[in-house]
């Protein structure tokens, strides 16, 4: 184990390499828009969602999620894509392992041609995108642990259609001060390639956070890094509400890509805990016509199976 | 409408008074660590919880039927309510013993419910594509009866090409305003600014990064029109303005009227557009004229 552990070490370490040297990022990951609405709520800071969506973030964070955790997360964007994740993780003795799986699609594309001058629409057409992850994660040490995630995805529009496999992998450490997470997605580089004889590259992201708590709030900040993208920071904070213990509120400045520049928004987030039920929502403006704003809803649940009937997990006796 | 809506609004608010007030009594519950405290507060809970099924029900029945968009937290707060109402129910062990001796009955009456609410919809949406449907087929008529030349004509949703040359097309697009009308004379300012039929674009899917794709549209009259171009995720990556009279912001019938503007790599300035579905929205003076989506290749 201790030679298995050190081999995924080393595996980092050289991975680091390639992150370096890939090019030409350019497919569109359906996980930017977030995976969680905590994680949406702080300004997209990544890898400290201790439920089983943090497969989608940093995998070394499935070690700190429950004997099992079931988390889903959904959102319609312009009333036109709709996406929709779940995941579960389950632990055992070899390590914490994970599962999750996100969708996104639109229906209605017009497909069209000329004719007389005029366009006309001759049917219709659909896109929908999909990433499958599987992960496992393992402690090093009391206050380190690790995480490799394997995804698998797929995109296809209208007759063209393309899948690709991609590797990441996290390492997430609690210190004195504060907790680090290091997340690197895609760390071999990879490609989707479609059906038309065309690929896209798979984006290698290097993302740095750390969470540092003052007094009754927490504070996050981050670094994401993508080659041929300019460097984004975001930055968050969450707290519970005073005297609502189950309430807690998160706000963020968080920065994006659109297309190869950087903009940035701030965000606003809510989430309600009756154990072992979450609810969280998450905010965000938008500046697409007639939309004030974008909606996220997430739900994780966790389920102890030591000690507990299938009632009592429900949270009845 | 207004009622309606003053309705809706009654409804939401019942709602959220009730789970407020279920909110307190979860608290006090909590604090007790006893649960239910009386079957007076029992039956009140009880009570309350039908008032609750009951209000979302019709909570639901008007936003399927008069299609009336509803705030996303009643329905969120509702299952907020259940959770906690059923948490704490459970505690009690007369409830309990009655929960498990007609689970059957109870799983009946969700699965009814469940299915009236299903069927609501369904039957909300059959009326919706019905009455579309008839609103076509007049619309065709009126189409049939016209003359070629058209001056001033009243085109209610009909396919607008069929009769402007004359050809016979089956989907030029459904008429956005079902009282858009195209005026010969473009500078008539009685006619209302509106996009005739549907905005489309061709090629659809296109190579948005390279050649690109035309969006073409019909405008009832002249007026500024400014173009933009969101990414998958609703961010503007491009935004044309166009002055009023010049091609993409003309008015009238006729081919020599179609509106045309493309959007490509020159214009978006990158080729390193990601495949996905990109959106468009054609407005005036900040108002919404229409919108569509390119689906773009890899």
């Amino acid at each position: 184990m201790k030679n298995f552990r050190g081999f995924l070490c080393l595996m980092m370490v050289i991975s680091l390499f390639f992150v370096t040297r890939v090019l030409g990022s350019d497919y569109l990951i359906i996980t930017e828009v977030g995976t969680s609405a905590t994680t949406i709520g702080k300004g997209g800071i990544q890898g400290f969602d201790h439920t089983s969506n943090s497969i989608f973030e940093n995998p070394a964070t499935l070690v700190y999620t429950p004997k099992i955790g079931v988390s889903s997360f959904m959102t319609n964007l312009f009333g036109e894509y709709n996406i929709m994740a779940m995941s579960g993780s389950m632990e055992t003795k070899f390590g914490t392992f994970g599962l999750g799986l996100v969708q996104g699609g639109v229906n209605g594309l017009s497909n069209t041609s000329v004719s007389g001058g005029f366009i006309q629409e001759d049917g219709t057409f659909s896109f929908q995108d999909l990433i499958f992850k599987l992960g496992y994660s393992t402690r090093l040490s009391p206050d380190l642990s690790m995480g490799v995630g394997c995804s698998y995805y797929q995109k296809s529009i209208s007759t063209v259609s393309g899948t690709g496999v991609g590797c990441d992998y996290g390492i997430y450490y609690v210190g004195p001060l504060g907790d680090a997470s290091v997340i690197v997605r895609n760390m071999f580089g990879g490609a989707v390639r479609y059906s038309s004889d065309v690929s896209e590259a798979l984006p290698s992201q290097l993302v740095f956070s750390g969470r540092v708590p003052y007094e009754d709030y927490k504070l996050y900040g981050q670094c994401k890094l993508q080659t041929n993208k300019p460097l984004l920071t975001s930055f968050g904070v969450s707290s519970s509400v005073f005297g609502v213990p189950s309430l807690s509120w998160m706000a963020g400045y968080k920065q994006f890509w659109v297309l190869n520049k950087a903009q940035s928004c701030v965000t606003f987030g809510m989430t309600f805990t009756v154990a072992p039920l979450s609810i969280q929502y998450a905010f965000e403006p938008s500046n697409f016509v007639e939309q004030s704003g974008k909606h996220y809803l997430s739900f994780s649940t966790e389920i102890d199976t030591t000690s507990k009937s299938p009632l009592e997990i429900l949270g009845v006796k | 409408m207004f009622m309606i809506r003053g309705l809706f609004l009654l409804a939401t608010t019942a709602i959220k008074l009730r789970i407020e007030q279920e909110l307190v009594i979860f608290r006090y519950a909590l604090f007790c660590s006893s649960g239910l405290v009386s079957k007076t507060l029992l039956i009140l809970r009880i009570s309350g919880l039908l008032a609750l099924v009951s209000l979302a029900t019709l909570w639901c029945f008007m936003a399927h039927h008069w299609e009336v968009k509803p705030p996303l937290t009643t329905p969120i707060l509702v299952v907020v309510y259940l959770f906690l109402m059923l948490n704490s129910l459970w505690e009690n062990g007369w409830v309990r013993e009655r929960i498990v001796r007609w689970r059957w009955g109870l799983l009946g009456l969700v699965v009814c419910q469940a299915s009236f609410l299903m069927a609501l919809a369904v039957v909300s949406n059959s009326d919706r594509v019905s009455s579309t449907s008839f609103e076509q087929v007049r619309y065709s008529n009126e189409t049939q009866s016209l003359p070629g030349g058209l001056q001033r004509s009243q085109i209610a949703g009909l396919q607008l090409r069929k009769v402007l040359i004359n050809e016979s097309m089956t989907s030029v697009g459904v008429a956005q305003s079902d009282t858009a009308q195209v005026a010969t004379n473009p500078t008539e300012t009685s006619v209302d600014l509106a996009i005739v039929g549907k905005a489309l674009n061709y090629p659809n899917p296109c190579r948005l990064g390279a050649s690109g794709t035309t969006i073409g549209y019909v405008l009832t009259k002249d007026a500024p029109i400014e173009i933009r171009v969101y990414d998958p995720y609703g961010q503007e990556i491009y935004t044309e303005n166009i002055t009023k009279g010049l091609n993409g912001a003309r008015g009238g019938s006729g081919v020599n009227n179609y509106n045309t503007v493309e959007v490509n790599a020159a214009k978006l300035m990158t080729t390193n557009v990601p495949a996905g579905v990109y959106y468009y929205a054609i407005l005036s003076e900040g108002k919404l004229l229409g919108r569509g989506k390119i689906g773009a290749l890899p």
